[in-house]
């Protein structure tokens, strides 16, 4: 028993640190975001283990404070998208007529880019801030998942305890919670990883392209907007925060596979 | 030339939860050229016996006792790449559910030549004809298939890769007679043309006392006691008709499933639907349930017409008729327990104190010949013939007027189809309730069912008394 736990846990261990990092960061952060601590892109120091940035600021201490922001926000979209997925694609699965009224329109909606729909919403309502970035993703993210959803719940769908559950009048609330979803655990958290990576893509373009979306004082895409004219003079100004976005995408798949294939274990 | 292949000796294998024995002392020996029967009661272990065989124990269950070889090989403590090379070249299993086992997005065209060593010399039409399917098929999906053309396409497989050891579980479940009989002739061919060694399991003992050379039980030893009663055979006309359907039918696509077929069954007997497989029987028991809502055709409840589709039928109504499905695989849901299927219908009719729910799930397994440990246990943790009975308790739950069972007896032993024919035949006369039985067993049917309802091919061929089941041509020559 002991044996089963320390691979999984070995290979999350990565995704444990960034994200622990991020959380605790903004409290053990050496200086203040906005403190000048040497010259613009000065190496590694005591001062400054990992340098200094674009305004002569600590990296280290803005690589603390700036990912709570994008991660926050990623698992809420994360969550979001394949949260209403699981449901829609569900209940295509199980309503064969509903199913084809929500494949077409999310055809339609397949067709929009993600990164145009952010410029337009961001750039003509500014005020709309974080909550709009949310909605957006959500919007552009679901068709996709949900199709996804759609596929492998048909083959629960036509199963017989589904088929006596439908015969004997189950509202399409049970079907869904208790009938089809429990049985599709393993589609379901590979989407939560496929999606968390993909709404940290999401809000690093938003934050990137400096939309207004409120994600605190610094964060790791501005990051390596703004110190990329100095990236020869301090290189860590801009590999560090790169660093900390793929690592954190690549191992939270990683962990969320290594929990999945644990369960079932087949010799072949 | 009786070579022996196989030999398993006191082969003891336990389940992952603990002590409870998947498998207790199995012994078997396979010649080559010779047939051995594996019998015994649904839940000794056949499966798994064959399993073992493969090389292959379910998860987390381990080996106690005993030991497998198969061709001088340790094939349980083999390690993974010989093993894998072993099993391509000389072994072959054919599951207990053979639908499952094939790719539903390939033809059998290339279900076959995919196995095929090589792909000139065994022709898939050749090989489909010694299973006694037609060309036609080779064009189709498995998913288009019936329950019984599905079985003898996997078989056609093993066929194909020309094995030293074919492993056939329950070959016979869910096939009518005639359907048998053409699978007994196949596999005698096989043993003695090629000098495969075959072990087949089964509940059927006069299909597999014909077929086998050998016999080998296994778990507690068979009761010969409790000859099955033969019922009086109800006479219909006089009972009030419980449900009856006219003109149904059902389109899919361009093609017609199942066309103008009247049924009625009467309040306190049994009506049979046969019919070869592929002749629309479970489709009609879908109609009859409500899920099918492109049907047409009208039906009547107790004298009141009721809607086809299942939405738009009340909610007390849809209680009243209960279906139990066919494939025992997929007829529980895998994630819940025993007592939270059984529980689910309990709490629909109103009974929520957990107190006297839990004794009701008590009473209901009872009922079905389950002791109440098997509450806690979830449906991998059972045997086929446990689940069918659990999917029996959990129609039940719903004190049916009419009870549909398709196939119900089908992947269960002699003793125990006869015990779960007889809980139902009790349960209908005491209730006075209705019983739809669909089976391919004549000899069932004969026994418990008052009229019989003909299918082929879609079409109802006759309704006789089903007593005279045989004396209806088309369905014996046809």
């Amino acid at each position: 028993m002991t044996r089963t736990w320390i691979r999984p846990a070995m290979i999350a261990l990565p995704a444990v640190l960034v994200v622990g990092c991020a959380v605790a960061g903004p409290w053990v952060a050496p200086h203040p975001v906005d403190e000048g601590v040497d010259i613009p892109y000065a190496e590694p120091s005591a001062a400054a283990p990992l340098g200094t940035d674009h305004l002569g600021q600590d990296v280290l201490s803005h690589l603390l404070v700036g990912g709570w922001g994008l991660l926050l926000l990623a698992a809420v979209i994360a969550v979001l998208v394949t949260g209403l997925a699981a449901v829609i694609g569900t209940v295509a699965a199980l309503r064969p007529r509903v199913g084809a009224v929500i494949e077409r329109s999310t055809d339609a909606l397949m067709l929009l880019p993600p990164v145009l729909a952010i410029l337009l919403v961001m750039l003509s309502w500014p005020s709309s801030g974080a909550a709009g970035l949310v909605a957006i993703a959500v919007l552009v993210g679901t068709p996709y998942c949900a199709r996804v959803f759609a596929a492998a719940a048909s083959g629960i769908a036509a199963t017989g305890y589904v088929e006596v559950a439908v015969a004997n009048g189950e509202g399409l609330p049970y079907l869904l919670l208790r009938e089809v979803l429990p049985n599709l655990r393993s589609t379901l958290t590979t989407q939560l990883g496929l999606r968390f990576v993909e709404a940290m893509y999401l809000v690093s373009t938003a934050a990137f392209l400096q939309l207004p979306a409120t994600l605190g004082q610094s964060n790791w895409a501005l990051m390596v907007r703004e110190n990329s004219a100095g990236i020869l003079l301090n290189p860590w100004s801009v590999v560090a925060p790169s660093l900390a976005i793929g690592i954190l995408a690549v191992s939270m798949n990683f962990t969320i596979s290594a929990i999945r294939s644990d369960r079932n274990q087949v010799r072949t | 030339m009786n070579q022996q292949v196989v030999v398993a000796d006191n082969l003891t294998i336990t389940a992952p939860s603990g002590s409870r024995a998947l498998l207790e002392n199995g012994s078997i020996e396979l010649h080559r050229g010779r047939i051995t029967a594996i019998t015994g009661e649904s839940g000794s272990g056949k499966t798994t016996l064959m399993q073992a065989v493969l090389g292959y124990l379910p998860p987390g269950a381990r080996q106690k006792s005993g030991s497998v070889r198969v061709l001088g090989h340790d094939v349980l403590t083999m390690p993974t790449e010989p093993l894998r090379r072993l099993r391509r070249q000389h072994l072959a299993f054919v599951g207990q559910d053979p639908g499952s086992a094939l790719n539903p997005t390939m033809r059998v065209q290339a279900l076959l030549t995919e196995v095929a060593k090589n792909r000139d010399n065994s022709d898939p039409a050749r090989v489909l004809a010694r299973v006694q399917l037609p060309e036609s098929v080779l064009h189709r999906r498995p998913g288009e298939l019936s329950g019984g053309q599905q079985r003898r396409v996997a078989l056609a497989r093993a066929l194909m890769r020309g094995v030293d050891v074919l492993l056939v579980d329950e070959p016979f479940a869910g096939l009518d007679a005639r359907v048998r009989q053409e699978i007994v002739a196949v596999l005698r061919t096989l043993a003695s043309d090629n000098d495969v060694a075959i072990a087949v399991s089964g509940h059927d003992t006069a299909t597999l006392e014909l077929l086998a050379d050998d016999l080998v039980h296994i778990g507690a030893p068979p009761t010969s006691g409790s000859r099955p009663r033969r019922e009086s055979t109800p006479d219909t006309p006089h009972r009030p008709v419980a449900l009856s359907g006219h003109g149904l039918g059902l389109t899919r696509g361009d093609v017609p499933v199942l066309s103008s077929v009247d049924i009625v069954s009467y309040r306190g007997a049994a009506t049979a639907v046969v019919g070869e497989s592929g002749a629309g029987k479970t489709t009609l028991a879908r109609i009859l349930a409500g899920l099918e809502p492109d049907a047409t055709g009208n039906l009547h409840l107790d004298g009141t017409e009721i809607a086809l589709r299942g939405s738009r039928r009340p909610r007390q109504l849809r209680d009243r008729i209960q279906l139990v499905p066919q494939n025992p695989l997929s007829t529980l849901n895998p994630q819940r327990t025993v007592a939270q299927s059984l529980g689910r219908p309990l709490v629909r009719r109103g009974v929520r104190a957990r107190a006297r729910r839990a004794a009701e799930i008590g009473s209901l397994l009872d009922s079905v010949g389950l002791t109440h440990d098997f509450a806690s246990r979830y449906p991998r943790e059972l045997s086929g013939g446990q689940r069918q009975r659990v999917a029996i308790a959990r129609a039940l739950a719903y004190e049916p007027e009419v009870l549909i069972c398709d196939e119900v007896t089908s992947a269960l032993d002699h003793a125990t189809a006869t015990s779960i024919m007889d809980l139902l035949h009790t349960v209908m006369v005491d209730r006075d309730s209705s019983l739809i039985v669909i089976s391919h067993d004549l000899d069932l049917v004969r026994r418990y069912c008052g009229e019989a309802v003909v299918l082929d091919h879609g079409r109802l061929i006759d309704t006789c008394s089903a007593a005279n089941i045989l004396a209806s041509q088309s369905f014996t020559t046809s």
